[in-house]
């Protein structure tokens, strides 16, 4: 089954080589060439921004019905709610000072004014416009207190809530909702015996921008911080320990202008920038340090530094080029999602990992032939050298390979185990209460629960088409709307007690046109939870079929609960195909470069395992608040946020097959030049075990930081992927890994005699 | 075109009451702006039309600039724009309150709706600020306003208009009976006045309803016209009460002629809320004129596209140049400072002969409102720049002039 080695492919450099050898013939060109890609990337950084004004898309029913609202409605015909609670231990709102206090604030709320001022050819226009545009409180709707869905009330002091309307929706509200958090601010300094405080779509949107801006700017300042530490101590020479993460950067800078052009066209998601930071950083930095380490070691050997370079780009640069291709295939399984957000981080993580790969091929031969050994200068004399000898990991190593089924079995058990937790997965989104305490609109919701029902901030919406043509008003639909209301309203707080799926105040809304009614209801829950999501299911499967079923009208049910169950009911039917076409394409590219089908369903089936343990502690950690809580500053809500396993898997993938294929590579390489199966194993896992565990260790610490954001979406990514990164860095490359290799010896490398024709990739050099 | 743009969240008017004595002088101090403020409505429903009436004042002022220079006797030029709220005349007034605090103003464009405009003119009048509308079209507006006369317009009266449209309606359409409708408010009322009174006047037969600015059933009144499927119904009022009318009217299976006025007259407003094919064949009077190709050049220039949302653009554009003028030819400079009698400026507005202005030709009478040399009805309407139109294939078409 052991291949002979053709002597004509043994003398020939493979392309990563002769790439590398032009590059380090042209390093003067190629380094001035990048640092001219690299300037013009960041003048057009600042030159055009990115466009990141990307309409997200809700998948389904809900996706539908917004459309339609969006088209029927506009921007201005119905106004983004902002909560103002007001909460007394003394008054009742039946109290002068209480009606004086809310009055005043309203007043003081309309009056306010927004202004913008520009300058066209030197004259000055200033524009004020109004930011709110209604109120509505108890006192406007002429009921008594007690019959008051604006009222809670106490026996010592009521708890009031009223409603502000601001211009436009709440992405456009969000920038205009300062001034109103100001004023409710100022209101509640001043009102002795009252609590006053505001909450809503736009300040939650607002205030969440404002935390996730400032912990992705800790994020970054730490990322770097850390890796270049971590690097200091693999390398202990400050030259070599810059050039992975000068390259990284150079990457990520280059990709994000790259995307900031194509965004011009295709608006990307805001967050596409974290995207490329990350993948950029794990990329960049693993490609070359890979690359470096290996001619170091080429170097140590006694090689000339062509030697050393033509058999580093020969054998890591070529693992580089395939674990990249693996990467974007994995990754590019995001584009089969079909959602807008999925596709913008799909294309900045493509973009910035072939130019990792470019970089890693081209300037780095360039500025490794440059700087020869000068990049070992400056070198911190107290730190140790890692070597290819494999250290602890030598020793595990020796020790598997002496007893593999014991220790394979032993592993898989603990994995399996691990796993296990994914079963009982609950997918779906954090609404409130998930978010910050540092989210100031937070306090205000937590009241509303308490008072009245956190779902007024995240109503259902149920839009009411009356047809092409027809008239909403018409007798025929509007008996159908008053059915519905009705109907919802008897199953309201108001009518069937605290416990009732549907709060109050319901809201109606027609537009314009005429031709469609919105209908606003509050869900007497959080977003997220199982009662919003049976209460929506309601109103879709029973409510509106018994009064809009037989006629040309049409309701559907949109809202933030809706959207995430058409979401998460997206995603469910979606990942069959992108776990599909991402292990299907990773077969073939590690059939292709092994040329074997064991090596390729093992290092699939050895990734599967490492996500699959991941999900279960994702379950265990964020769903049931195993252990974790207090160190990472969280409230476990039962949820784990729908998008995330998708997202973390293809990201996840890409990733650990990185470290899958230059373990491989080298084990490979190591058969290809004569050594047993076995010996080879231990060749190739003793000699990337140094450099596997940096990698891994910058990998951990960076996603470990995101796990220290305040955003529970962050956290749960961020631990998702230390985790498992950590498994496949630890127990599957130093256990399973070796001791299935062991186990299955020459069997490793079987390829049918139909797949002879394989195209022969070998990597010795 | 040197453009930037900053938003500021800070109020940046003085803390101090609005201006409120005719008698004394407006004084814009050294090294301080001339600053021209406009009433108009910024938000909700009537903001897009507001928004290009602020504009078309933006593009009159540098048009204005490239003529006499880039100062006003050593003065920079402001747009200082309020949102007004259209009909709601609370905040119209409030408008006018913070227009009347800041340093500098020497006069208003606006105000935008008649029913807004009817609270603050007396502010402004009791100021001694001069303000010109382009867009408040209630008859009586100017001949109504208080002692002083600081109030004038650039655009016709409704009264006006909706004779205009009453004479097509028998002489073009050759309608027998119609049911004419307002929307109860004042621009309303004297728009489907007008129109009565000329219809009669030529044997057709008038039903006359009133509606509330507001609502939206008309569900009732749609039946009964329906049923009485007159020649043509007509209303005078504004969008959207002007789209559910018609929608509830086609509903219950109307299908003669519909014409409103100006406030409905609008590709934006009524016709794509509509759809093009359902508003096939809408009439409106006081559509948006056919504007010179220099100013709609200009236009496009400073603010990136044509205009399309407001029937009032070529009206506020005059009205920025009415006030400019009056304002160079009466100021006087003392110590840096731009000294201006009220009196004498609203003097100076009353006297203005604008030949070919973007709306036409331009003067007023005692009373503020402008007027026209032509003799019979079609005549004034061209003078008084009244078009009419029709909706085709999804766009405003005008009928005349």
């Amino acid at each position: 089954m052991k291949e002979a080695s053709s002597p004509d492919a043994a003398q020939k450099p493979s392309l990563a080589a002769r790439i590398a050898g032009w590059s380090a013939r042209h390093r003067r060109k190629i380094v001035l060439g990048w640092l001219a890609v690299v300037i013009a990337a960041v003048a057009a950084n600042s030159l055009f921004p990115a466009n990141t004004d990307m309409q997200p898309e809700a998948p389904g029913e809900s996706g539908a019905a917004l459309k339609l609202f969006q088209e029927r409605f506009g921007d201005t015909q119905v106004p983004t709610q902002e909560i103002v609670v007001f909460s007394s231990s003394k008054y009742k709102v039946t109290d002068p000072i209480y009606k004086d206090t809310v009055q005043a604030l309203m007043a003081r709320l309309t009056d306010l004014r927004e202004t913008e001022t520009k300058k066209i050819d030197g004259t000055k226009i200033v524009s004020s416009t109004r930011v709110v545009s209604a109120t509505l409180t108890h006192y406007d709707i002429g009921v008594p207190r007690e019959a008051s869905p604006f009222v809670a009330p106490g026996d010592n002091g009521d708890v009031t809530f009223a409603l502000v309307s601001l211009q436009g929706t709440a992405l456009i509200a969000k920038d205009h909702v300062q001034p109103v958090l100001d004023e409710v601010a100022r209101a509640n300094e001043r009102s002795a015996g009252f609590s006053i405080m505001s909450g809503g779509p736009a300040s939650i949107n607002k205030q969440m921008d404002t935390i996730i801006s400032e912990d992705l700017k800790f994020a970054l300042i730490m990322n770097l911080t850390v890796t270049l530490a971590i690097l200091l101590l693999v390398f202990r020479a400050p030259v070599a320990a810059f050039i992975p993460l000068a390259l990284a950067l150079a990457a990520v800078v280059t990709a994000t202008a790259i995307l900031g052009i194509i965004s011009q066209a295709m608006p990307l998601s805001s967050i596409f920038t974290e995207v490329v930071l990350l993948m950029g950083l794990a990329t960049g930095i693993d490609y070359a340090l890979f690359v470096v380490s290996r001619f170091r070691n080429e170097r140590r050997k006694g090689r000339s530094k062509e030697e050393a370079l033509r058999a580093a780009a020969g054998t890591s640069g070529k693992a580089v080029i395939f674990a990249g291709c693996t990467v974007v295939l994995a990754v590019g399984g995001m584009f089969l999602v079909g959602d807008p957000t999925f596709n913008s981080l799909g294309l900045a993580a493509i973009v910035v990992v072939v130019i990792a790969v470019l970089i890693s091929m081209t300037l780095l031969p360039a500025l490794l032939m440059m700087l020869a050994d000068w990049i070992d200068r400056f070198s911190v004399p107290f730190l140790k050298s890692g070597g290819e000898g494999g250290g602890i990991w030598g020793f595990i190593t020796d020790r598997v390979l002496r007893r593999p089924v014991v220790l394979a079995v032993g592993t898989l058990s603990v994995l399996l185990v691990a796993a296990f937790p994914f079963l009982q997965l609950n997918l779906g989104f954090n609404g409130a209460k998930g978010l910050p305490d540092a989210v100031e609109a937070k306090k205000a919701l937590l009241v509303l629960q308490d008072n009245f029902t956190l779902g007024l901030t995240s109503p259902a919406l149920v839009v009411v088409d009356a047809g092409k043509d027809r008239n909403v008003y018409s007798s025929d639909v509007q008996s159908r709307v008053n059915q519905f209301v009705s109907s919802v309203q008897s199953q309201s707080t108001e009518s069937a007690g605290p416990d009732a799926p549907y709060g109050v105040p319901i809201q109606t809304n027609i537009n314009d046109a005429g031709d469609t009614e919105a209908i606003r209801i509050p869900l007497n829950a959080d977003t997220g939870e199982q009662k919003a999501i049976d209460a929506v299911n309601h109103l879709r499967k029973d409510v509106i079929p018994a009064t809009f079923g037989g006629s040309a009208v049409k309701a559907q049910v949109t809202g933030d609960t809706a959207g995430n169950v058409d979401f998460r009911d997206n995603i469910i039917f979606r990942t069959p195909f992108v776990f599909t076409f991402v292990l299907g394409l990773a077969f073939l590219i590690l059939l292709v470069t092994f040329r074997s089908i064991v090596i390729a369903v093992k290092a699939i089936i050895l990734n599967l395992l490492s996500v699959g343990a991941t999900y279960g502690l994702l379950v265990l950690v964020f769903q049931k608040g195993w252990l974790l809580e207090r160190p990472l500053d969280f409230k476990a809500t039962g949820i784990i946020e729908s998008w995330l396993p998708l997202f973390l898997f293809t990201i996840l993938f890409g990733l650990s097959m990185d470290y899958h294929m230059f373990v491989l590579s080298r084990i490979k390489e190591a058969y290809e030049h004569g050594a047993s199966s076995n010996e080879a194993v231990s060749i190739g896992i003793k000699a990337t075990a140094g450099t596997i565990t940096s990698a891994a260790l910058i990998m951990v610490a960076v996603a470990m930081v995101f796990a220290l954001t305040r955003f529970i979406g962050l956290k749960q990514f961020g631990f998702g992927l230390a985790v498992a990164i950590l498994i496949d860095a630890t127990v599957i490359r130093s256990i399973l890994l070796p001791a299935s290799m062991r186990l299955l010896g020459d069997y490793n490398w079987y390829l049918p005699k139909w797949l002879e024709w394989l195209p022969r990739v070998r990597m010795a050099e | 075109m040197s453009c930037t743009s900053a938003s500021q969240k800070a109020d940046s008017l003085p803390d101090q009451p609005p201006r409120s004595d005719a008698a004394s002088n407006i004084v814009v101090a050294a090294g301080q702006p001339v600053v021209l403020g406009v009433s108009e409505s910024l938000t909700g429903s009537e903001a897009a039309a507001g928004a290009e009436d602020r504009d078309a004042v933006v593009a009159s002022v540098l048009r204005w600039k490239a003529a006499h220079g880039e100062q006003l006797k050593g003065h920079d030029i402001e747009v200082r724009a309020e949102d007004d709220g259209c009909t709601e005349s609370e905040i119209t007034k409030k408008a006018a309150e913070r227009l009347l605090r800041a340093p500098g103003l020497v006069g208003v464009l606006g105000l935008g709706c008649s029913a807004g405009a009817k609270e603050a003119i007396p502010l402004y009048a009791n100021a001694g600020i001069v303000t010109i509308s382009g867009s408040a079209t209630q008859s009586d507006l100017a001949s109504g306003q208080p002692a002083g006369g600081f109030f004038f317009r650039t655009s016709y009266r409704s009264e006006l208009q909706g004779m205009i449209g009453g004479q097509f309606v028998a002489e073009t359409l050759k309608a027998k009976t119609a049911y004419m409708i307002d929307d109860g408010e004042s621009y309303g009322q004297d728009l489907i006045d007008g129109a009565r009174r000329v219809m009669e006047s030529s044997g057709v037969a008038v039903t006359r309803e009133t509606i509330q600015r507001g609502s939206v059933d008309f569900n009732a009144l749609a039946k009964k016209i329906a049923q009485a499927n007159p020649d043509f119904v007509g209303f005078g009022g504004f969008n959207p009460e002007a789209v559910l009318l018609y929608r509830q009217l086609r509903d219950a299976g109307y299908s003669g002629p519909f014409g409103a006025g100006d406030a409905a007259a609008s590709v934006l407003t009524f016709v794509e809320p509509v759809g093009a094919e359902a508003a096939e064949g809408v009439y409106f009077v006081g559509c948006p004129l056919t504007l010179p190709d220099d100013f709609v050049s200009d236009f496009k220039k400073v603010h990136g596209s044509a205009p399309e949302a407001s029937a009032f653009t070529a009206q506020y554009a005059d009205a920025a140049t009415v006030l400019l003028d009056a304002v160079s030819g009466v100021a006087e400079e003392a110590d840096g400072s731009l000294v201006i009698d009220p009196t004498a400026l609203r003097d100076a507005v009353r006297q203005t002969r604008l030949v070919d202005g973007v709306s036409g030709h331009l003067s007023f009478d005692g009373n503020g409102d402008r007027i026209g040399e032509g003799g019979d009805l079609a005549e004034q309407a061209r003078d008084l720049g009244l078009a009419a139109c029709w909706v085709q294939g999804g766009k405003l078409v005008n009928l005349f002039p």
